[in-house]
C-alpha cells in the first residue's frame, strides 16, 4: 500500500523558472521552415499570443500547438506534462534559454513551475541538427519544446522595466519585475516573480447516477521565481552570458477526488537551483556555442494521515546535474553547413526512499548537416554513451541515434517534406531505484518516429493564410511501465509495453489586416490513434492506450484595432479512456472550453501600460483531464502591467 | 479559396469521434437468488470499486448493482465482504466507509463513515463474533461494530497496519503487517480478550503478517507474506489456548479458505507469475495435494472461496489489475467447470441458492 500515496510524488519534480516579456497587440503564428533563415522543423508561438492568455504556466500555452498532449494534473500549481505523439513525457526535451531541464528524478518536467511572464520565443522543434544553441542532449530527444526569455540571445526585449501585476479568481494573486540595463558591450537583466493561490474552486462531480458538489480542499500555492543575468560581447563576435536563477515552492496536492473521503493531507515543498554559463562565437562561416550548467532541485513530499508508526510520511529528494557540452556549425559553402558536437551530463538523486547507485554520466556526440540541394536536407546523427553503475557492476551502453529529414518546394507557395529519427529515453532514477518499485533492470526505451509535411503559404491583401498538414507514425518499444508485480498496491517497473501512433496534425493560420483592423484565425487539430500492441493475448491489444484522446484541437480568432485586442479560444479535448481496458466503464467524456480575452495598451511617452483581462472556462464546463483531478469551472483573471 | 474547407474537415472528424454507446447493464434483481455478489476492489484513486451480480439462470452480469440499489458508486478499492445475519458487511478501504446492505435485497441500511478527527482510518477487513463485528483499520485499531445500532462502540489498538483478523477460543487474532513501515514491516499477531477488549499478548509469527483462518478445533493460522524478495510467504499455527506459535510450514502460501473441514491454500508468485492452490489438511497439520486445483488458465490468483450452498470452488482471477477479471468455476474435486466475467480486481464473492 506503500506506493500509492507516493507514485504522484516520483511524477513531479522542482524545476528552474522561466522568464522574459514584453507586450505588442497583434499575435502570430509563424511556421517554418518556410522561411531559409532557419536550420529546423519548427512551430513557434509568438509572445504576444503567450501573454494575451494570462497562462499561468507553460504547460497552458503548449497546449495550443498541434502534436503535443498535455497530461494536467489540476489547476495554478497543478503537476502538467507534455508528451509528442504519443511518444511519454520521458521522450519530449524543455530547453530553457539554451540548458536542458534537468529531469534526474522522474525523466518529465513539471509544466507547472514554468511562468511564462517572460518569454520572448516559444518552439516545438523536430529536428534542428545545425542549431548550435539546442542542447545536444535535447536534440536526441524525440522533440524539443524551446523557451527563450528576457535573458536570452533572443533580445527583442528593449524594456528597462517591466513591472505587473495580477489577480484571478479562487485567491490568484502575482507579481512581476523585470529589470534592464544594455549598453553595447555589457547587458544585465533582473526578473523576479512571487505567486500564491488559494485553489478553493467549487465543483460537481458525478458518483453514481448522483450529481455531488464540493469545494476543493488542500490546494494552495505560494511560489518565488527569480533570475539573473550578465551578458558581455566584447566584440560583436563573441558573446558571454552569466545565468542564475532559482525558485521555492510550497504546494498543497488536493490530489484525485476521492468518494466519501475529502482528507487528503499531502504537501509538496521545494526548491530549485541553476547556474549558466555560455559563450556564443559567430564569425563568417563558424558559429560556436559552448555551454555549462549546473542544476540542483530539492524536493519534499509530506502526507500527515499517512498511516506508519510515524503517523507522517515524509520523504526528501535531492538531485543533481551537471553538464558541459559544446557545438560547432561551419558553412562550408551557402548550401551546405554542418555541425558537430559533444556533450557531457552527471546526474545524481539522492533520498532516503531510493536504494542503488543513483549516479549517472551520459556521453553523447553528434554529427548535423543541412544540404540545400534537391530541396533541403538535414541530417544527424548522435552517439550516446551512457555510465552508471547497477547493481554494484559498472555498466556502460551506446545508442545510435539517426534523423534526417528531406522537404522541398512545390512551386512558390507549397512545400513538402518527410522526417525519420530514432530517439530512446534512458530509464529514470525513480524507475530504477524508488524503493520497492524500482527495477535496476531497465533497458531503454527505444522510439521510431515518422512524419510527413505539407505546407501551404497563400500571401493575399494586407494578409496571409498559412495551412499545415502532418500525417505521422510512432512506434514505442521496450515501454517502461508499471505494473503490480508484488500485490496490488506495491507496483514496480518493467520493459514491457509495446505502443504505436498513426495520426496527423494540422494547423490552419489566417491573418488579414483591414486599414487598423487586424483579424486572425487559427485552427489546430490533432489526430492520434495511440494501440497497445504489447501482448496479443492481452483483453488490451489493439486497444487505445488510457488518457489518448483520439481528437483533441483549438479554434482561436483574434481582432486588434489600435490600441485593443480580443481573442476567442476554444479548446476540445476528445473522449479517452482513464485505463488501456477500452470498456464503456473506463471513457471519459471530451469536453470543449470557451475562453476569452482583452487587451488594452496605452502609450505614456516613453513607458507603456497594458490591461489585461481574461475569462476562462466561460461555460463552467465541468471537467478533468485526468480522471477525478477536477479542474475549476469559470474564473478570471486581470493583470496590470507598466514598462519602461 | 480551397482552405475553406479545413474547417469543414475538422468538424467531419471531431464527428466521428470514438464515443462507444454505454450499454445498458442488466437490471438488478429485487430478491438476491440463485447468483453471487461479486466485489471488485477496483483501483487506487480510481474511485472504480464495485459490487456486481452474476445471475447464474442465464449468465448475466450486473455490474452497477450497487449503483442500481443507491443511485452512487460504492467508492474507492473495495477489501472485504462478509454477509452475517441479514445483512451484508462491505468494507471500502481508501474512501473509508462501511456500507451495509440487507442480505435478501441488496437494497442499503446504511453507510458508515471510518474517519476520526479527519483521518481516515482505512477499514481493510471484518469479522464477526455475537452481536459485533470487528474491522481492521489501518491506523492501528480494530473498531468494534455493533451490528444492531450500527454504530462504532470500541477502538481496541493494537499493532501497525492490521489486516486479517480471526475469533477462536473468544480471543481475537489480529495480523499486525506494518505494511506502511517497510521495509520495517510487523511480524506479530495481536490476541484480544474479547470480554474486555484488552490486547493480552502479540505473538512473533514471520514479517508482514497477512490472512487469518481458524480450523474447526480452534487452532489459528496465519500467513506471513515476507518481503516479496528473500524472505518467503509462509503459513504458520497458533495455538489459541496457549497464544503460541506452535508450528511454522515451509509450503508457500498467500492466503487460506476453509473448504469443508480442510484448508484451500492459495499463492501467487508475484515474481514467476505463477499460480498454486493447495488442499492442506488442518487435523493431521499435512499437506494432501500441493496443486490440488490446476490454474494453468488462471493469470493472477486473486482469491479462493468454496461455497457449500453450490459446492463449489471459486478461484478469483484479477488478470493484470488493470482489465475486467474473472471468477473460475471447479468442482471440489478440482475440475474447471467454467468461467465468469465480472468487474476489475474481484477479491470477495457471496453465493446465494
Amino acid at each position: 500500500m506503500i506506493l500509492r500515496f507516493t507514485i504522484p510524488t516520483l511524477l513531479i519534480i522542482a524545476s528552474c523558472p522561466v522568464f522574459g516579456q514584453e507586450v505588442k497587440p497583434i499575435e502570430e503564428v509563424v511556421i517554418s521552415p518556410g522561411n531559409d533563415r532557419e536550420n529546423s522543423i519548427q512551430i513557434e508561438l509568438s509572445k504576444d499570443k503567450i501573454q494575451n492568455k494570462l497562462a499561468s504556466d507553460l504547460g497552458q500555452i503548449l497546449s495550443l500547438l498541434p502534436g503535443l498532449q498535455i497530461k494536467n494534473y489540476g489547476d495554478v500549481g497543478g503537476l502538467k506534462t507534455v508528451s509528442f505523439r504519443s511518444l511519454g513525457a520521458g521522450h519530449t526535451a524543455l530547453v530553457q534559454d539554451y540548458s536542458s531541464v534537468s529531469t534526474t528524478q522522474s525523466g518529465q518536467a513539471d509544466l507547472s513551475s514554468f511562468p511564462v511572464d517572460f518569454i520572448e520565443r516559444l518552439e516545438l522543434i523536430t529536428l534542428s541538427p545545425t542549431r548550435t544553441q539546442i542542447p545536444v542532449h535535447a536534440k536526441l530527444a524525440g522533440a524539443v519544446v524551446n523557451v527563450e526569455s528576457v535573458h536570452s540571445y533572443v533580445g527583442t526585449n528593449m524594456r528597462n522595466l517591466i513591472l505587473g501585476a495580477q489577480a484571478g479568481s479562487f485567491d490568484q494573486y502575482e507579481g512581476y519585475l523585470m529589470l534592464q540595463k544594455r549598453s553595447r558591450k555589457w547587458a544585465g537583466t533582473l526578473t523576479g516573480k512571487i505567486r500564491s493561490y488559494g485553489g478553493s474552486y467549487p465543483y460537481t462531480y458525478l458518483n453514481g447516477n448522483t450529481r455531488i458538489q464540493d469545494r476543493r480542499k488542500n490546494n494552495s500555492l505560494l511560489e518565488y521565481f527569480g533570475t539573473a543575468s550578465i551578458q558581455f560581447s566584447p566584440n560583436s563576435d563573441h558573446r558571454i552570458q552569466l545565468r542564475i536563477s532559482g525558485n521555492e515552492y510550497k504546494k498543497e496536492l488536493a490530489g484525485a477526488v476521492i468518494f466519501y473521503n475529502s482528507n487528503a493531507a499531502q504537501y509538496l515543498n521545494g526548491f530549485g537551483l541553476n547556474g549558466s554559463l555560455n559563450h556564443r562565437y559567430s564569425k563568417n562561416k563558424w558559429n560556436i556555442f559552448s555551454s555549462v550548467n549546473y542544476q540542483k532541485n530539492n524536493l519534499q513530499y509530506l502526507d500527515s494521515t499517512y498511516l506508519n508508526s510515524l503517523g507522517y510520511l515524509d520523504q526528501r529528494f535531492y538531485s543533481v546535474q551537471v553538464d558541459f557540452q559544446s557545438q560547432a556549425a561551419y558553412s562550408i559553402t551557402k548550401d551546405l553547413e554542418i555541425l558537430i558536437g559533444s556533450s557531457f551530463i552527471s546526474e545524481e538523486l539522492k533520498g532516503k526512499s531510493l536504494v542503488g547507485n543513483r549516479h549517472r554520466n551520459t556521453s553523447e556526440s553528434i554529427l548535423g548537416m543541412e544540404w540545400k540541394a534537391l530541396g533541403k536536407i538535414l541530417v544527424q546523427l548522435g552517439v550516446q554513451g551512457v555510465f552508471e553503475k547497477r547493481d554494484t557492476v559498472n555498466q556502460s551502453q551506446w545508442n545510435l541515434l539517426p534523423a534526417v529529414s528531406w522537404s522541398f518546394d512545390l512551386g512558390s507557395k507549397n512545400k513538402i517534406g518527410i522526417v525519420y529519427r530514432y530517439t530512446c529515453r534512458q530509464p529514470t532514477f525513480s524507475e530504477l531505484y524508488y524503493r520497492q518499485i524500482g527495477n535496476t533492470k531497465l533497458r531503454t526505451e527505444k522510439a521510431h518516429i515518422a512524419s510527413l509535411r505539407y505546407e501551404l503559404a497563400l500571401p493575399f491583401k494586407k494578409g496571409i493564410s498559412q495551412t499545415m498538414i502532418q500525417p505521422f507514425y510512432s512506434y514505442v518499444y521496450d515501454k517502461i511501465l508499471a505494473v503490480p508485480t508484488k500485490n496490488l498496491f506495491i507496483w514496480s517497473i518493467q520493459n514491457i509495453g509495446i505502443s504505436d501512433a498513426i495520426g496527423v496534425e494540422f494547423t490552419q493560420f489566417i491573418q488579414k489586416k483591414i486599414a487598423n483592423h487586424t483579424l486572425g484565425a487559427r485552427i489546430n487539430y490533432t489526430f492520434q490513434y495511440t494501440r497497445d500492441i504489447s501482448d496479443p493475448e492481452s483483453q488490451t491489444y489493439g486497444d487505445l492506450l488510457s488518457y489518448s484522446p483520439l481528437h483533441s484541437g483549438s479554434l482561436e480568432l483574434d481582432y486588434s484595432w489600435k490600441k485593443i485586442g480580443f481573442f476567442i479560444l476554444t479548446s476540445y479535448l476528445g473522449e479517452r479512456y482513464a485505463m488501456n481496458q477500452n470498456i464503456p466503464v473506463n471513457l471519459l467524456e471530451g469536453y470543449v472550453l470557451l475562453d476569452a480575452g482583452a487587451s488594452y495598451t496605452q502609450q505614456l511617452k516613453k513607458s507603456e501600460l497594458t490591461l489585461r483581462f481574461s475569462v476562462n472556462n466561460i461555460t463552467n464546463r465541468q471537467y478533468s483531464y485526468i480522471n477525478y483531478f477536477v479542474m475549476p469551472g469559470t474564473h478570471f483573471n486581470i493583470r496590470l502591467q507598466y514598462a519602461l | 479559396m480551397h482552405y475553406k474547407i479545413f474547417p469543414v474537415l475538422l468538424i467531419a472528424l471531431l464527428a466521428f469521434s470514438c464515443k462507444k454507446k454505454k450499454t445498458p447493464e442488466p437490471e438488478a434483481p429485487q430478491i438476491l437468488q440463485h447468483g453471487m455478489l461479486v466485489l471488485n476492489e477496483g483501483l487506487f484513486q480510481q474511485n472504480n470499486a464495485t459490487l456486481g451480480w452474476f445471475n447464474f439462470s442465464d449468465n448475466s452480469y450486473t455490474g452497477n448493482f450497487f449503483e442500481q440499489k443507491t443511485n452512487r458508486s460504492l467508492g474507492d478499492t473495495g477489501n472485504d465482504m462478509k454477509r452475517y445475519g441479514g445483512k451484508i458487511y462491505v468494507i471500502v478501504n481508501v474512501s473509508s466507509t462501511i456500507e451495509i446492505l440487507d442480505a435478501s435485497s441488496g437494497n442499503s441500511i446504511s453507510q458508515i463513515s471510518m474517519i476520526a478527527n479527519g483521518t481516515p482510518k482505512q477499514p481493510r477487513y471484518i469479522t464477526f463474533y455475537g452481536p459485533k463485528a470487528y474491522i481492521t483499520c489501518y491506523d492501528g485499531y480494530v473498531d468494534v461494530l455493533d451490528t444492531a445500532s450500527l454504530s462504532i462502540t470500541n477502538r481496541i489498538q493494537v499493532g501497525a497496519n492490521p489486516e486479517g483478523l480471526a475469533v477462536s477460543n473468544g480471543k481475537l487474532f489480529v495480523a499486525n503487517s506494518g505494511g506502511l513501515n517497510f521495509p520495517n514491516v510487523d511480524s506479530t499477531l495481536s490476541v484480544i480478550d474479547l470480554g474486555n477488549y484488552q490486547e493480552i499478548t502479540r505473538i512473533t509469527v514471520g514479517k508482514n503478517p497477512g490472512s487469518v483462518q481458524t480450523d474447526v478445533n480452534g487452532d489459528v493460522y496465519v500467513i506471513s507474506r515476507g518481503d516479496y524478495a528473500g524472505i518467503p510467504s509462509r503459513m504458520h499455527r497458533i495455538n489459541a489456548n496457549t497464544n503460541t506459535l506452535a508450528q511454522s510450514f515451509t509450503f508457500d502460501a498467500g492466503s487460506i479458505s476453509r473448504f469443508n473441514t480442510n484448508f484451500l491454500i492459495s499463492y501467487h508468485d508475484f515474481s514467476s507469475g505463477d499460480n498454486k492452490i493447495a488442499l492442506f489438511d488442518p487435523n493431521t497439520e499435512t499437506m494432501l495435494y500441493p496443486e490440488y486445483i490446476p490454474t494453468s488458465g488462471i493469470q493472477t490468483l486473486y482469491g479462493v472461496q468454496y461455497s457449500d450452498i453450490t459446492n463449489k470452488i471459486y478461484c478469483l482471477d484479477a488478470k493484470n489489475y488493470t482489465v475486467t477479471g474473472q471468477v473460475h468455476v471447479f468442482s471440489p474435486n478440482g475440475i474447471f467447470e467454467t468461467s465468469y466475467n465480472v468487474g476489475l480486481n474481484p477479491c470477495n464473492i457471496l453465493i446465494y441458492e
